[in-house]
C-alpha cells in the first residue's frame, strides 16, 4: 500500500476508535485488522503495522542485524572454498569472473590472479560445517546457526555496497530494512521505538569507512519508521534527557499541564491527532525510564 | 453502522468518496483507468516485455474491442457478453482474472465496476492529466453570497453535491496566525493581531494578506517547498559527504520569490538559464536547480555508473517538479502503468546528459561545472592580477626561453654535486623496489601489504596506503652514535602518523612521525614532523619542527644525530634549511639503541604511515649543511637534468622549468619569473576565497545518449536523440533538441500539465493534501482529483495570469474556503476524516522549518537576515563523527555556530545528508537525498523529546519568560497571557490561565526551595539569561513557558 493511503487509513483507524469506540463494530473490525489481539490494536499509541501481517505465525520476537561493515571477508571466515587454493596464483578466468566489474582501484592491474584465503579452514559441529581459524568460538555453536551463503551482489564500492545490503538497491532513496519491517509488523511495545539503531565508531576521527542515515532512515516511507539511533555516549536516545535544573516532579507537573491544556484543544477543535499528541507525550514520558533501563549494562 | 461501512470501504480500497454517494454513471477515468491499472496492468499494460495474450488496457487500441475470432474482450454496453467480465466474475479459479497466483483480487464491488461501465457503453477516454486544462464554467451553487471566488464555487458544489455545508468563518485571531505562517512561515506578533481584530475596513483582510506576500518572508516561505523539490542540500551525500556550496542558488530562489518572478521565467531559468542568449550572472546561478544532486568520489568507484546516476536523478527531480509524472518507473523497462516507454525516459535523459561533469568529483567541494561568484572588490583585483600574469606571460616568450634553458642544460649537468657517498650504509631509490643499491644488500623487505610506486621525486616513489609495513633490518642507525637519515618526504592523512619506528614495545629507541594538524582552510590539514629518540623510562630526547607540511607536496627531510644525548645535538633539516625546532623533551637518559628494525608501517605504535617516500639514505655520521643541500637542491635537478628530455615527465618539466628561471636565467627573464609566480600565488588565494556554485553548462562536443538495458550504464543499447515522452505533445520541429526548448515547452500554455501540477502544489501548502493527493504522481497510479474543475479552473487561470505565482497565492487565500474555521463536529470527521471535501478549514502541524521558527520568534530569539552560508544551530554532539570518514576532508567534524547564526531561521542550517539536522528530521524534514513534493505529517513521542528537552527550546522558553516578565505587568495572569500570545497568538481562556498559573506557582516554590537547580535550567544556551531577574522566578516561568511550547496549537496551523 503507498504510504499516503497508510497514513490515510492510520488517521481513519485513530478516529475510528477515539469516536466510536462501543459496540460489536469494533471488535469486529479490530479483530480484522489485527489477528494479534484487539488490545493492542485500540490503544492509539501503539502501532499496529499493516493489517493482515504477519501473514504467517511469527517465531521470532526480535531481529538483530549486525552490520559489520569494513570486517573481514566471507572467504576467510566460513565461506570455505578449497578450489580456489588449488587454483591459486592462475589467473581468474573470464568464466568465473563473468563480466563482473573491477573498482578503479584494482581496474590498472595488468593481472588478476585466484587468491585463495591465507587461513585454514576445520569441520566443526554435527552439520559439520566449515569455519576458518578465525572463528574458534563459532565452533561451538555451529549447530545453532543458520550460515546463508547465496547472498550476491554486483556492487563494488562500500557506499553502494552497504546502501544496498541496507534497502535493497544500491542508490539512496529507498527505506532500510528496519523501517520496512517496522512498518509491516509494527511493534508490541509501549515504551521504547520498534526499530533501534546503534553504532559503533572507534573514535571521532577515523578512517573506518563513512556511514550514513539512509542506511536507518524510512526513505519514502513516513518518518515514523526510521531506525531511532541509541548511543553510546550522553542520552542514549536523541534529546531523552530532562534539561539541566527540571526534576521528574517538575517534569511531571510540566506534562500534565500540557495535556490538560491540550485536552481543552481537543474538546473544542475535535481533531483526533491532538488525542494522539497527548499520547505520544504519555510515550516519550514513559521511553525516559524505559530507554535508560533497557540500555544500562551493568544490570 | 455507517461508520463502520465507511472503514471497510477504505480499507477495501475503493474510493471514499464513491461509497459515500456512488455516481450514478461510471466514470471512466477515475473509476475504471485506476482499477485496471491497479489490478491488470502488470500483465496487460504499457509493458512490452511482460504483456500477456497481446491485450493491452492501458490504451483504447489495445485489443480489448476488437472481434478475437468469435469473441470481444469488451463488447460495449453488453457485459454478458464482453469476455473480461466473464473471466473477472469466474467462479473457477482457472478462468477467473486476475488469475490467483497473481496475488491480486478484486472486490464484488469491483466487478460490478466494471459490469456496470460496460453496460453504459464502455466508454474509453485518455488520462485526464494528458489532456490540456481546459477553463470551465463556475458552477451554479446553493448559497451563491458564500462564494468570495470561483475557487469557493467549485467547492460548494461539490458539498452541495454530498449533502454538506462549509464551516464558518475562522475568528480573525486564527486568521491571521494562519496566514503568517501559510505566506511568511512565521508568526504574527501581539501588535499584528491586535490592528488586525481592531480593523473595522471592509478589506482588513486583504491589507493583511498584501501586506504579508511582500515581506521578504514571503519568497523564504515558499522556497521551502522548492527546496524539498530541488533536493538542496550542504554535503554531497555519497560516501564521505564532504560539503558543497549551493547557497548561492537558494537565495536566488527566495530572491525569485520575492520578485515574484513568473513560473514560466522561474522553470526556463532554472531548467536552461545557461541557454538564454547573453545570460546574468543570475540565470546561470538559477541553473543549479538540477545540480542539487547528490555526487560521489569514493575511490575506485566508477565514473560512468555515477555519471549516468546524476543524469537519472535529474530526470526524475524534472519530471517529478514539473510534469508530475514517476518518469523515474522507466528507467529500467517500460512503464508498468503510465505510457511511458522505456525509450521516453531515454530521450528525455539526453536532454541531461549534456552537462560537462565528471562522474567522480567533489573532492574538494563543488564540482565542475562552477561559477566563480566574486564580490565586486574581488572582480576587480582578479582582473587586475590576470592582466598582470598576460603581461609577464608576454615577457617570457617560450621560444626564447626553452633556448636560453636548452643552451643551459648541458652546462649545469656536469657542474652538480651528488651526495655523499662515505659513511652510506644503504640507499633505497624506491624505484619500483626496496633495493639497497649500495652493493651492501641491505635491501628491505615488505611484512604487509604492498608499496604502491608512483611517481616520485626522482624516478618513482614508495607510496603507502596504510595498509602497508616495511622493514629494513637493524641497521644501527637511530641508536646513541652519530648518525644521520636522509629522504624526500610527502605526507598524506589528517592525524598522527609514525613514519619510521624503530623502536622496543616499551618506546625505546628512534622514532620520526607526523602530528599536530592544523586546518589551513576548509579542506587542507597540515602536519609538522617530530623526532623522538627515547631512553628507559620514558626519557627522550624529542623535537618538532615548526615547519606545516602540505599533504601530497614532496620535502626534503633529513635527520642529524651526532650521539651527544642531547637535543642540541639532535636536528632536523627540512628541503635544504635547518628546521626551527620546539625541544618537547630533553631528558635522554640510558641507551636509546636496540635490536628492532627500522621499520614503515608498524602498527604497534600507531596507525601505519601514509604518503611517499623517496631516496632514502642512512649514514653512520652526520652531513653537514652543504651536503645536505646538495642531497635538496643538486640531487633532484641532477635526476631530471640526466634524463632525455623527451622522458621527463610533466612535473619532472615544470619543476625544471622552474629552477632555471628562479636561479640561473639571465635578467630580465628571472625577476619577470619570480613576479610571475608570486602572480600566480596571489591568484590561487584569491580564488580560495571566492564563493563558487555548482551549474549547467553544455559540453563542447555533447555524450551520446543510449538506451541503457535494465538502467545499466553498461548495458548501451540504441542510440536516442532528446525527446519528450511521445504521449505528451511534441517538442516545435524547428527549434533545436536541447534544455532550452524543453523548459520553453514545459511553460507553453497547452501542456496539460505545468499548470495544473504547480497549482496543485501551492493547494497543498495550504490545505495539507493538493486537489490531486499525489503532487508527484499524476499518472495513473496517482490519486484522482476531488475537484477536477477546480484544479483546471486554477491550472488556466495561473496561466491566464502570466504565471504569476503571487496573485495564484492571494487567490487562494482570500477564497471563503481557506477563512473557514478548521473546527470540525464528530459527523464531519466520520464523513471527511482527511478533509478532502474541504467543509472545514486545514488543521495540521507546522513543517519542522516553522516549529522552530515559531519557538524563536515567540521568546524574540530570531535572527533574521535573508540568505548568505548555511549554518550550525546547536545539535547533540557526536552525530557527524559517528558517521565521518576523518581524515581530511571537510563536514566531517560538526563546529557549532556562536551568536547570531544559533537563531536564525531554520532554513538556513547547514544540510548534512549522511546526518541531516536530528530535530528537523523527527519533524518530518525529508533527507534531501533525492526530490520530494510532499512531507509526511506524522506524530510522535520522538517530537515531544525534542520540544521538551532540545536546548533550542529550553532556551527558547527561558527567553520567552525573560521577554514575558520584563514587557508584562508584574501580574501573573497577564504575564501568561502575554506569554500564551507571543506562542499561539490568542488570549488564553480564564481556565488556561488557571492551569498555567497552578503550574507557576508549585514551580516557583520548587525553584525558591532549590536555587542551584533554577541556576542551572537558566543557563541553557549561549545568550545570557536576564540579570535583573531573580534566578528562581524566571526558572519558574521557564516551566510555564516550555509547557506553552509544547502544546499542540503551538506547533499547529489551526
Amino acid at each position: 500500500m503507498p504510504p499516503d493511503k497508510e497514513m490515510a487509513l492510520a488517521l481513519t483507524r485513530r478516529h475510528f476508535f477515539g469516536l466510536t469506540s462501543t459496540g460489536i463494530g469494533t471488535a469486529a473490525l479490530a479483530s480484522l485488522l489485527s489477528p494479534s489481539g484487539f488490545a493492542k490494536i485500540a490503544d492509539a499509541s501503539a502501532d499496529g503495522g499493516l493489517p493482515g501481517l504477519p501473514h504467517f505465525p511469527p517465531k521470532a520476537k526480535r531481529v538483530i542485524f549486525l552490520h559489520q561493515s569494513g570486517g573481514p571477508a566471507q572467504m576467510d571466515l566460513f565461506d570455505y572454498k578449497p578450489t580456489l587454493k588449488k587454483y591459486h596464483g592462475s589467473e581468474l578466468p573470464s568464466s568465473v569472473r563473468n563480466g563482473q566489474r573491477i573498482t578503479g582501484m584494482t581496474s590498472g592491474q595488468s593481472s588478476f590472479p585466484v587468491v585463495s584465503s591465507i587461513f585454514n579452514f576445520k569441520q566443526y559441529g554435527q552439520s559439520g560445517t566449515w569455519l576458518s581459524e578465525l572463528l574458534p568460538h563459532h565452533g561451538k555453536i555451529v549447530d545453532d546457526i543458520a550460515i546463508v551463503k547465496t547472498v550476491n551482489t554486483d556492487a563494488i564500492n562500500h557506499d553502494p555496497a552497504i546502501t544496498f545490503i541496507q534497502t535493497g538497491f544500491m542508490q539512496p532513496g529507498r527505506p532500510s530494512m528496519g523501517a520496512w519491517v517496522s512498518y509491516g509488523l509494527g511493534s508490541e511495545n509501549h515504551d521504547l521505538p520498534a526499530f533501534v539503531v546503534l553504532i559503533v565508531q572507534s573514535s571521532a576521527l577515523n578512517t573506518d569507512q563513512p556511514l550514513f542515515a539512509r542506511l536507518w532512515n524510512s526513505g519514502f516511507l513516513p518518518s515514523k519508521y526510521q531506525g531511532v539511533n541509541f548511543r553510546s555516549g550522553g542520552d542514549p536516545v536523541l534529546y531523552l534527557s530532562d534539561p539541566p535544573g527540571i526534576d521528574r516532579d517538575t517534569r511531571r507537573r510540566m506534562l500534565d499541564t500540557v495535556k490538560e491544556l491540550n485536552q481543552i484543544r481537543e474538546t473544542s477543535y475535535g481533531d483526533p491527532e491532538i488525542e494522539a499528541r497527548i499520547s505520544q507525550y504519555e510515550m516519550a514520558y514513559k521511553m525516559q525510564t524505559s530507554v535508560p533501563e533497557l540500555t544500562d549494562l551493568s544490570k | 453502522m455507517k461508520s463502520l461501512y465507511l472503514c471497510l470501504a477504505v480499507l477495501a480500497g475503493a474510493q471514499m468518496l464513491e461509497a459515500t454517494a456512488p455516481p450514478a454513471r461510471v466514470d471512466f477515468d477515475r473509476q475504471i483507468r485506476p482499477l485496471l491499472s491497479d489490478k491488470c496492468f502488470t500483465c496487460h499494460g504499457p509493458d512490452d516485455k511482460h504483456r500477456m495474450a497481446f491485450l493491452r488496457f492501458d490504451t483504447k487500441d489495445g485489443g480489448a474491442f476488437d472481434d478475437r475470432g468469435g469473441y470481444r474482450v469488451i463488447t460495449p454496453g453488453d457485459s454478458a457478453h464482453s469476455r473480461m467480465y466473464e473471466r473477472v466474475s469466474a467462479d473457477k479459479p482457472a478462468r477467473r482474472m486476475p488469475p490467483p497466483y497473481s496475488g491480486i483480487t478484486l472486490t464484488p464491488e469491483q466487478i460490478d465496476l466494471i459490469r456496470r461501465w460496460i453496460d453504459q457503453g464502455a466508454k474509453w477516454e485518455t488520462h485526464w492529466a494528458y489532456i490540456p486544462p481546459k477553463r470551465p464554467d463556475t458552477p451554479k451553487v446553493s448559497n451563491p453570497s458564500w462564494v468570495r471566488n470561483p475557487i469557493d464555487a467549485f467547492v460548494l458544489a461539490k458539498l452541495d453535491a454530498e449533502g454538506l455545508k462549509p464551516s464558518p468563518e475562522a475568528d480573525r485571531v486564527t486568521l491571521i496566525r494562519r496566514l503568517s505562517f501559510d505566506l511568511t512561515g512565521l508568526p504574527p506578533t501581539p501588535a499584528e493581531v491586535d490592528a488586525f481584530t481592531a480593523d473595522k475596513s471592509a478589506d482588513a483582510y486583504e491589507k493583511v494578506v498584501d501586506r504579508l506576500l511582500h515581506s521578504p518572508r514571503y519568497g523564504e516561505r515558499m522556497a521551502l517547498g522548492w527546496l524539498d523539490l530541488a533536493r538542496y542540500a550542504d554535503t554531497h551525500g555519497y560516501h564521505i559527504d564532504s560539503h558543497r556550496e549551493m547557497w548561492h542558488w537558494r537565495d536566488w530562489v527566495i530572491d525569485a520569490f520575492n520578485r515574484n518572478m513568473p513560473y514560466d521565467r522561474f522553470t526556463v531559468e532554472q531548467l536552461a538559464g545557461d541557454l538564454l542568449p547573453h545570460p546574468t550572472t543570475a540565470q546561470l546561478v538559477a541553473t543549479g536547480f538540477n545540480r542539487n544532486h547528490m555526487i560521489n568520489f569514493e575511490g575506485g568507484a566508477i565514473p560512468e555508473e555515477y555519471q549516468n546516476e546524476y543524469v537519472v536523478d535529474r530526470v526524475e527531480a524534472t519530471s517529478a517538479t514539473w510534469l508530475g509524472l514517476t518518469l523515474g518507473c522507466a528507467r529500467c523497462h517500460d512503464h508498468k502503468y503510465d505510457p511511458i516507454s522505456q525509450k521516453d525516459f531515454y530521450r528525455f535523459y539526453a536532454f541531461f546528459n549534456t552537462i560537462d561533469e565528471e562522474g567522480l568529483d567533489g573532492r574538494r567541494g563543488n564540482a565542475k561545472p562552477i561559477l566563480r561568484l566574486p564580490s565586486p572588490e574581488q572582480k576587480a583585483a582578479l582582473d587586475r592580477i590576470e592582466a598582470a600574469i598576460k603581461q609577464h606571460n608576454e615577457g617570457l616568450p617560450d621560444k626564447i626561453v626553452n633556448d636560453l634553458q636548452a643552451k643551459w642544460e648541458p652546462e649545469k649537468l656536469p657542474t652538480l654535486k651528488e651526495g655523499p657517498r662515505d659513511s652510506l650504509i644503504a640507499w633505497y631509490e624506491m624505484d619500483g623496489s626496496l633495493a639497497d643499491i649500495t652493493g651492501n644488500y641491505r635491501h628491505g623487505r615488505i611484512l604487509k601489504g604492498d608499496p604502491s610506486w608512483e611517481d616520485g621525486k626522482a624516478g618513482k616513489s614508495a607510496g603507502f596506503d596504510g595498509q602497508t609495513q616495511v622493514s629494513f633490518g637493524n641497521l644501527g642507525v637511530g641508536g646513541d652514535k652519530p648518525f644521520s637519515l636522509s629522504m624526500w618526504l610527502a605526507p598524506e592523512g589528517a592525524r598522527r602518523n609514525p613514519v619510521f619506528t624503530k623502536l622496543t614495545a616499551e618506546g625505546r629507541g628512534f622514532e620520526i612521525y607526523l602530528d599536530d594538524y592544523v586546518l589551513t582552510d576548509i579542506q587542507q590539514r597540515s602536519p609538522r614532523v617530530f623526532v623522538r629518540l627515547g631512553g628507559k623510562d620514558g626519557a627522550a630526547i624529542e623535537l618538532g619542527a615548526r615547519n606545516r607540511l602540505i599533504a601530497g607536496d614532496f620535502y626534503q627531510l633529513t635527520i642529524n644525530y651526532d650521539g651527544s644525548g642531547k637535543a642540541a645535538g639532535l636536528e632536523v633539516w627540512i628541503d635544504g634549511q635547518r628546521a626551527q625546532a620546539d625541544v618537547l623533551h630533553d631528558t635522554l637518559s640510558g641507551p636509546a639503541a636496540n635490536d628492532a628494525p627500522l621499520e614503515i608501517g608498524d602498527a604497534q605504535f600507531g596507525p601505519r604511515f601514509r604518503g611517499q617516500i623517496d631516496d632514502l639514505r642512512l649514514y653512520s655520521r652526520t652531513l653537514k649543511a652543504a651536503e645536505i643541500e646538495t642531497l635538496a637542491k643538486d640531487e633532484p635537478l641532477r635526476a631530471v637534468l640526466a634524463k632525455l628530455p623527451s622522458n621527463r615527465t610533466k612535473d619532472e618539466k615544470s619543476a625544471l622549468r622552474d629552477y632555471y628561471l628562479s636561479n640561473e636565467a639571465p635578467e630580465p627573464y628571472r625577476t619577470c619569473w619570480t613576479e610571475l609566480k608570486s602572480l600566480k600565488k596571489q591568484k590561487d588565494e584569491l580564488l580560495k576565497v571566492v564563493p563558487t556554485t555548482m551549474v549547467m553548462a553544455e559540453m563542447e562536443k555533447p555524450r551520446e545518449t543510449a538506451i541503457l538495458g535494465r538502467g545499466d550504464y553498461r548495458n548501451r543499447g540504441e542510440v536516442v536523440t532528446p525527446g519528450v515522452p511521445s504521449i505528451l505533445p511534441q517538442l516545435p520541429k524547428e527549434a533545436p533538441a536541447n534544455r532550452l526548448t524543453l523548459a520553453r515547452w514545459l511553460v507553453n500554455p497547452s501542456h496539460p500539465l505545468t499548470a495544473r501540477v504547480a497549482v496543485n502544489r501551492f493547494w497543498q501548502m495550504y490545505f495539507g493534501n493538493g486537489i490531486v493527493k499525489t503532487p508527484q504522481d499524476f499518472g495513473s497510479q496517482g490519486d484522482p482529483p476531488t475537484h477536477p474543475e477546480l484544479l483546471d479552473w486554477l491550472a488556466t487561470e495561473f496561466i491566464r495570469s502570466g504565471w504569476d505565482v503571487r496573485a495564484m497565492q492571494r487567490l487562494i487565500v482570500t477564497s471563503a474556503t481557506y477563512r473557514q474555521s478548521s473546527e470540525v463536529s464528530p459527523a464531519l470527521l466520520e464523513k471527511d476524516p482527511e478533509n478532502r471535501l474541504l467543509a472545514r478549514g486545514p488543521r495540521f502541524r507546522l513543517p519542522a522549518e516553522m516549529v522552530r521558527d515559531n519557538a524563536l520568534a515567540a521568546a524574540g530569539l530570531l535572527k533574521e537576515r535573508v540568505g548568505g552560508p548555511s549554518v550550525f544551530p546547536y545539535q547533540p554532539k557526536g552525530l557527524w563523527e559517528e558517521v565521518s570518514f576523518g581524515d581530511g576532508f571537510s563536514a566531517q567534524t560538526f563546529v557549532q555556530s556562536h551568536g547570531d547564526d544559533l537563531y536564525r531561521r531554520t532554513m538556513y542550517t547547514f544540510w548534512k545528508r549522511s546526518s541531516p539536522p536530528p530535530a528537523l528530521i523527527t519533524f518530518d524534514a525529508p533527507d534531501r537525498e533525492k526530490c520530494i513534493a510532499r512531507r509526511g505529517v506524522t506524530n510522535t513521542p520522538l517530537q515531544a523529546l525534542v520540544l521538551l528537552n532540545d536546548p533550542t527550546y529550553i532556551e527558547a522558553a527561558r527567553a520567552l519568560a525573560a521577554r514575558t516578565l520584563r514587557e508584562a505587568p508584574q501580574n501573573p495572569a497577564r504575564r501568561i497571557e502575554l506569554a500564551f500570545r507571543l506562542a499561539t497568538s490568542r488570549e488564553p481562556t480564564a481556565r488556561e490561565v488557571r492551569m498555567l498559573r497552578s503550574l507557576e506557582e508549585k514551580e516557583a516554590a520548587t525553584y525558591r526551595a532549590h536555587p542551584d537547580e533554577a541556576a542551572k535550567l537558566i543557563a541553557v544556551g549561549e545568550s545570557k539569561p536576564d540579570s535583573g531577574l531573580k534566578p528562581a522566578e524566571l526558572a519558574a516561568w521557564t516551566t510555564v513557558a516550555s509547557t506553552i511550547l509544547n502544546l499542540d496549537e503551538t506547533i499547529t496551523k489551526e
